[in-house]
């Protein structure tokens, strides 16, 4: 109906009345959320009522021929569960300190570190991680180190992952080693390589082999490095073969190891190999100018990768700026990036340095900028989402400069730690709230599934694993137990 | 992962206006809410075939109308309920605003009024500007069927204007607004 009371054309009419209809469709503003979590959930184990259920439901069908097997198998694990009780005890006798008894007093060591050769040792503890299957030969475990703190995590699904740590043991090198195969609810102790940890170990002047981090490929394949070594499995922890060099950082994807290394330090050139997976076959990926780099670190999704070549942030020449890598297909072409962050006009003034680098799932680039000593120490994030080509500055400040830690759900879901804790962004950093207490790792599996590690004012790692299923706005906390 | 990024990225930037969309089938929020979720975890299993094709968006929308029409029972058919409206609508260009709630009032009762399957032809039609022999592929009816859906509808359309304009006029769509609504441009 025009004003003028003359019949309208029915289809603009049709057309303007269902824009305007479809405007009454009230949108939940968590949909999109519900949506995702629905859709990319694992396949969780049914839960006891509906496992109970299904096994009711089911009674009729197996009783006839599974009731012999049930007891054949049930034989089957009291003998071997008399074996394996029989070499623990004579492996503690021999040892003194090779598995943790439950009544003892005084902490004991975890699982001895496997030799680097490719024999196995065979199991060494009773298997106490029988209750959680896992679709590969999860390799020989044991119980969880009694005094476990975390430096490290790595993870090829959402619920298989693995904790690089330490623990009180009477021997050097104390570093324990974890296994989860439930998202980090329960874990097991499995053979670490014979190496110190870098956080506990004198590595700068010993020969002792450091390892600081820890990935995996695969439940069999993995690598711990650290910056003098790098050790490999392709047993799940068996036996581990020390590799040739060392690495900065090493991730994973589409098949191929990464690795960043520098061959002296500091202030010798970065550089950057790839690997087949669980192969020692390292061939160089060169980067398009060569660093002097006092640390450097490379991130990586998919095909797409960052090589940050840190400065010298911590009060050296004032031109000394961090400088980014990127490359879109594995490291076989890289990009060269001047530092992201905002230098000032006046020398030593108004300069920010890139402190710490991510990735997102969705490929999207973020460096947290952290101003030189003496400024307003005040740090913020700058986003790219067009392989760093350009950044944006993120229009509110997480807080002041504490642990550099970043991570990144998505573009706009950031995470920044630091003094005053763990800060998050859905709006890509025009407002922060804060989620959690400070972490020293942090990492996301997915969109919405991440972990990090509580960052410990003494040091001595994380006795917790933090898993958010929700892109980081809530955690939850569980023991390495 | 990168394709559940995509996913992810997918659902953020579209899931809002896909349930507005599907809210002009089912006639009601939440089970317009109901059905684009389980049309895309549905699709999520195979989304590289989603992404795959010409357009994302539309392959969804498509499912989404094909959802909706598959369902059993009405599962998402909420036509015939009353919707609530939170707030009137804004005065657009030069058109008075209670002719604007008149012609959404006729456009409503319209796809209340209609079966499912002729609803979804409208909606095609008139709110997503596919032609007939897209609607038909998409709906796998014949086009003839099509332009027989858009001729009735639109001919109930122009009789329901013709007696609105004779029994209502302005003045009576302007009664049915809330009271302390404040009212923009020309209403007087």
């Amino acid at each position: 109906m025009k004003a003028d009371g003359t019949a309208p054309d029915p289809a603009a009419l049709l057309r303007a009345g269902l824009v305007a209809e479809a405007a009454n469709g009230k949108v939940s503003s968590d949909l999109a959320d519900r949506i995702i979590a629905q859709a990319t959930a694992p396949l969780v184990p049914l839960d006891e009522d509906d496992e109970l259920g299904r096994r009711r439901r089911s009674s009729q069908a197996w009783r006839g021929w599974v009731l012999p097997l049930v007891a054949a198998v049930g034989i089957a694990i009291l003998v071997g569960s008399a074996v394996a009780a029989v070499r623990l005890v004579s492996s503690r006798d021999s040892t003194g300190n090779h598995g943790p008894s439950p009544t003892a007093s005084v902490p004991v060591a975890p699982l001895k570190p496997s030799p680097t050769a490719h024999t196995s040792t065979g199991p060494s503890a009773t298997p106490s991680g029988s209750g959680h299957p896992s679709a590969a030969q999860p390799g020989p475990s044991g119980p969880v180190p009694p005094g476990f703190t975390a430096f490290d995590l790595t993870w090829v699904s959402l619920k298989e992952g693995w904790a690089l740590g330490t623990a009180p043991c009477a021997t050097a090198p104390c570093t324990s080693l974890l296994r989860t195969t439930d998202g980090g609810k329960t874990w097991v102790g499995i053979h670490p390589p014979v190496a110190e940890l870098t956080e506990t170990g004198s590595c700068a002047t010993s020969a002792t082999p450091c390892v600081s981090s820890l990935r995996f490929a695969n439940a069999e394949v993995g690598y711990a490095f650290g910056p003098n070594a790098l050790f490999m499995t392709v047993d799940a922890g068996s036996t581990w073969q020390r590799q040739p060099g060392s690495a900065l950082s090493l991730e994973i994807a589409d098949g191929t190891a990464l690795r960043l290394s520098s061959l002296c330090e500091p202030g010798c050139p970065l550089t950057v190999q790839s690997a087949p997976v669980g192969t020692d076959n390292w061939t160089a990926k060169g980067l398009p100018q060569g660093g002097r780099s006092a640390s450097g670190e490379l991130v990586r999704v998919g095909s797409e990768v960052l090589v940050a070549d840190y400065g010298n942030p911590a009060g050296g020449a004032s031109n000394e700026t961090s400088v980014l890598f990127v490359s879109t297909d594995d490291g076989s072409h890289w990009s060269t990036i001047a530092e992201p962050c905002p230098q000032g006009t006046v020398t030593g003034v108004g300069e920010n340095d890139t402190r710490a680098v991510t990735i997102a799932p969705d490929s999207s680039i973020s460096v947290l900028c952290v101003p030189r000593a003496g400024q307003p120490s005040a740090v913020f994030t700058m986003t790219s989402t067009d392989h760093g080509a350009h950044f944006s500055r993120a229009s509110s400040s997480p807080g002041t400069y504490g642990a550099a830690v970043v991570g990144a759900a998505s573009r706009s879901a950031l995470l920044v730690s630091v003094s005053d804790g763990l800060f998050r962004t859905a709006d890509g950093g025009a407002s922060w709230a804060q989620v959690s207490a400070a972490v020293s790792y942090l990492g996301f599996e997915s969109p919405l599934v991440g972990h990090a590690l509580p960052a410990d004012a003494s040091s001595t790692g994380s006795s917790v694993v933090l898993q958010t299923v929700d892109g980081g706005a809530h955690w939850a906390s569980y023991p390495f137990n | 992962m990168r394709e559940e990024a995509d996913f992810a990225e997918f659902v953020r930037a579209n899931s809002a206006g896909l349930v507005r969309s599907a809210f002009l089938l089912v006639r009601d929020s939440t089970a317009a809410e109901d059905l684009v979720q389980d049309t895309l975890v549905r699709l999520y299993p195979n989304w590289s075939r989603v992404a795959a094709a010409d357009s994302a968006l539309a392959y969804v929308r498509r499912s989404v109308t094909n959802n909706f029409l598959n369902s059993r029972r009405g599962k998402y058919n909420a036509a015939g309920r009353e919707v609530l409206v939170a707030e009137a609508p804004e005065r657009v260009g030069g058109v008075d605003f209670a002719t604007q709630v008149g012609d959404a009032d006729l456009v409503r009762e319209l796809l209340d009024s209609l079966p499912p399957r002729a609803r979804a032809v409208l909606v095609l039609r008139f709110f997503h500007d596919l032609d007939d022999e897209q609607i038909a592929a998409d709906l796998d009816i014949r086009t003839g069927t099509v332009r027989s859906i858009v001729s009735r509808s639109l001919s109930t359309l122009r009789a329901q204007a013709a007696a609105h304009t004779r029994t209502a006029g302005s003045l009576g769509q302007l009664a049915r607004v809330e009271p302390n609504t404040q009212l923009k441009g020309n209403a007087s």
